[in-house]
């Protein structure tokens, strides 16, 4: 009686779970410009970040650790260059484009702004407000600081242009990047690269590839 | 008696005549000044004229030619910084016909409010803020720490400023007008001349470049809830502070003296060979306007870029070589315009003019040169090598500006002409920071950059 009584319950409860993270899955593909800057709270603890199933654990023995890359800015003896870092993310199947875009981009937003050598490649203060990724091309949109606290040379903004391309970019499925400030298109960051055309990756800008 | 009345009747005929004829021939009026306020350019003629206008909206200017057959003045032009017009200026440019020509900031264009024959052709642009704001009573500058603050709805505004140039282009006087009377107070800091309003509401920062040795530019913002005004210099100079006769505003009296570190091209050219005569030489002085590009307390690099550039170009010239600069003032213009001017003439180089910031204390120079062409990185390694063995700066290299293909630095990578980017130096290094303000150093700098081209002109490594 007993058993009878728990069976139906489980099944609905495994039904329940399953929808939910079906449902999650696709929402967060088509996600729209998320913060990024969030608290990732339990995210890496195996709950998924959509707003659909904010309360649903999945079983742990299904998850599995995804890889992503970041990159920050390395000072040379003449140059600079970019610097992969690695960070993952426990999931349970495939992790949508926009989740992996988005831990990476988090995970470089909360890069140190000096670690040695190393720093944060994003200006002083600035902030990447969201990423959406339609049909392969990601648009990242930043704070307005981003923009007003930049002061760099030419390669200074490369690195901070394309530690932003890199990182999306290195997300299966995306091909090209552009920039969007408060939700508006951005062609212009410090005067030396033009960012009105959507940006591929920039393998040569990364440290001893050059 | 008839007779005589007929004859004295006649002789008057052919004196009226001859007057008539010489009128027609030779226009007796003269322009006797040319002054800016309030949104209106007034034209000041010695006698009733008639005028042409022609308008040039694409390019933004408006011309008025009136008959008249000299100008009474020692100016030559005046720069204005109002919301619609930037300059003015004029030339006999033909005997019976002076040209005044206005350098509009937008394609509108202004209106004539004269008519015809007039002595005062009075040319009105929009009408500017000065005219909207409330009056405050008039203050004195002794009371000036004694004030009530005025509400800022209610206080005056700074409105057109207008710079005076002599014969010699150079500024003689600066007005500042205002919606209301106001007192002002000046000081200087170091080599800045403020001027303190207190009764005016905090100003946008506005920035008007002067270009004159010892009087940089001109600029307004606020401080502590009221406007300033200052004037940026080389050096301190004498200058004569008054009020307007209405009150609304003050005029500077300036009397430079020769600056102490004179910056003319040089007479003769640094450069010894022959292989930049003919040539067309594209320089493109990175940023301007409302993009500053990098800055340090030393210095700003829209300004240092374009202050080189001028440099360079005199000693090109001095050798021969033609060059076009893809901006010549203070003016934004977008990435994408400064290679196809290059290509669009068919120059046989561009060179864009950069400084440098990093967030560490790095150092030195670097060249960029467009991916996967021979001849840019030839113009790069040219411009890096010579520059280092006239300066003694170098130490950051010649470099690709990317490895990808549709990567790279927006004035190299869709440029078909053999192109190179340099970044002079940082303007954040406290050596290097202080080089780039110091006029003989920029000299220096173009110099280098001058024999880099004559030598790949010369196709040489």
């Amino acid at each position: 009686m007993r058993i009878h009584i728990l069976l139906p319950a489980a099944a609905i409860v495994l039904a329940s779970v399953g929808g939910a993270y079906i449902l999650g899955s696709r929402q967060n593909q088509q996600a729209p410009a998320a913060s990024v800057s969030a608290p990732a709270g339990p995210v890496d603890a195996g709950v998924l970040p959509s707003p659909a199933s904010p309360n649903v654990v999945l079983p742990h023995a299904s998850l599995h650790k995804v890889d992503l890359t970041y990159y920050v800015t390395r000072e040379t003896a003449d140059d600079m260059e970019l610097v992969p870092h690695v960070t993952s993310i426990s999931v349970a199947g495939t992790p949508s484009m926009w989740r992996q875009a988005h831990k990476a981009l988090q995970a470089m937003e909360q890069f140190p702004r000096a670690d040695g050598a190393e720093r944060n490649p994003l200006p002083s203060g600035a902030r990447i407000l969201g990423v959406r990724i339609n049909e392969g091309q990601a648009t990242v949109n930043v704070s307005q600081s981003f923009v007003d606290n930049f002061n760099g040379g030419a390669r200074e903004e490369q690195m901070t242009v394309y530690a932003i391309v890199n990182t999306v970019a290195g997300v299966p499925g995306v091909d090209a990047v552009s920039f969007e400030v408060n939700g508006k298109p951005l062609s212009q960051l410090g005067g030396h690269v033009d960012l009105s055309e959507p940006l591929t990756p920039d393998a040569s800008l990364v440290g001893r590839a050059r | 008696m008839i007779y005589q009345g007929n004859g004295l009747r006649f002789i008057a005929t052919l004196i009226l005549a001859a007057l008539g004829a010489a009128a027609i021939s030779a226009p007796a009026a003269h322009v006797s000044n040319v002054s800016f306020a309030d949104g209106t350019l007034k034209i000041q003629l010695t006698a009733p004229s008639r005028f042409t206008t022609t308008r040039w909206s694409s390019a933004r200017r408006f011309c008025v030619d009136v008959d008249a057959s000299g100008i009474d003045l020692q100016l030559r032009q005046l720069s204005v910084y109002s919301g619609k017009l930037r300059t003015v200026r004029w030339s006999q440019w033909k005997p019976e016909s002076v040209r005044v020509v206005l350098d509009l900031t937008s394609r509108d264009m202004p209106t004539v409010i004269s008519s015809q024959p007039t002595d005062v052709i009075e040319v009105r642009l929009e009408p500017s803020a000065v005219r909207t704001a409330v009056a405050p009573a008039l203050t004195s500058a002794a009371s000036i720490d004694q004030q009530t603050p005025t509400p800022p709805e209610a206080r005056a505004q700074i409105g057109d400023i207008v710079v005076d140039q002599d014969d010699e282009g150079r500024p003689s006087r600066v007005t500042v007008h205002t919606s209301a009377p106001v007192a002002v107070r000046d000081t200087w800091s170091g080599n800045h001349l403020t001027l303190e309003l207190p009764d005016a509401a905090e100003s946008p920062e506005r920035i008007l470049p002067v270009n004159d040795p010892v009087v940089l530019r001109v600029r307004t913002g606020g401080d502590r809830g009221h406007a300033v005004f200052v004037l940026d210099a080389a050096q301190r100079f004498t200058y004569k502070l008054q009020q307007l006769e209405d009150g609304k505003g003050f005029s500077l009296d300036l009397l430079l003296s020769t600056p102490a570190e004179p910056t003319p091209p040089p007479a003769e050219s640094p450069l010894t060979g022959d292989g930049l005569r003919g040539k067309l030489v594209v320089l493109d002085p990175g940023h301007g306007g409302k993009d500053n590009g990098t800055h340090s307390q030393w210095v700003v690099e829209k300004e240092a870029n374009l202050d080189i550039a001028r440099r360079l170009k005199a000693v090109l010239e001095s050798s021969g070589a033609r060059v076009v600069m893809t901006r010549s003032d203070d003016t934004f213009i977008p990435l994408p315009d400064r290679p196809a001017l290059a290509m669009k003439l068919n120059a046989n180089a561009f060179v864009s003019i950069h400084c440098n910031y990093a967030a560490s204390m790095a150092g030195g120079t670097e060249a960029f040169y467009r991916r996967n062409d021979g001849e840019s990185r030839r113009l790069a390694t040219c411009l890096y090598d010579a520059h280092r063995a006239q300066t003694g700066l170098g130490g950051r290299r010649v470099k690709p500006d990317s490895g990808a293909p549709d990567g790279g630095l927006a004035v190299l990578k869709h440029n078909a002409t053999p192109c190179a980017l340099i970044e002079i130096a940082f303007v954040n290094n406290p050596t290097e920071g202080r080089k780039l303000a110091d006029a003989s150093w920029r000299q220096s700098v173009a110099e280098g950059l001058g024999k880099g081209l004559e030598r790949f002109m010369e196709g040489r490594d």
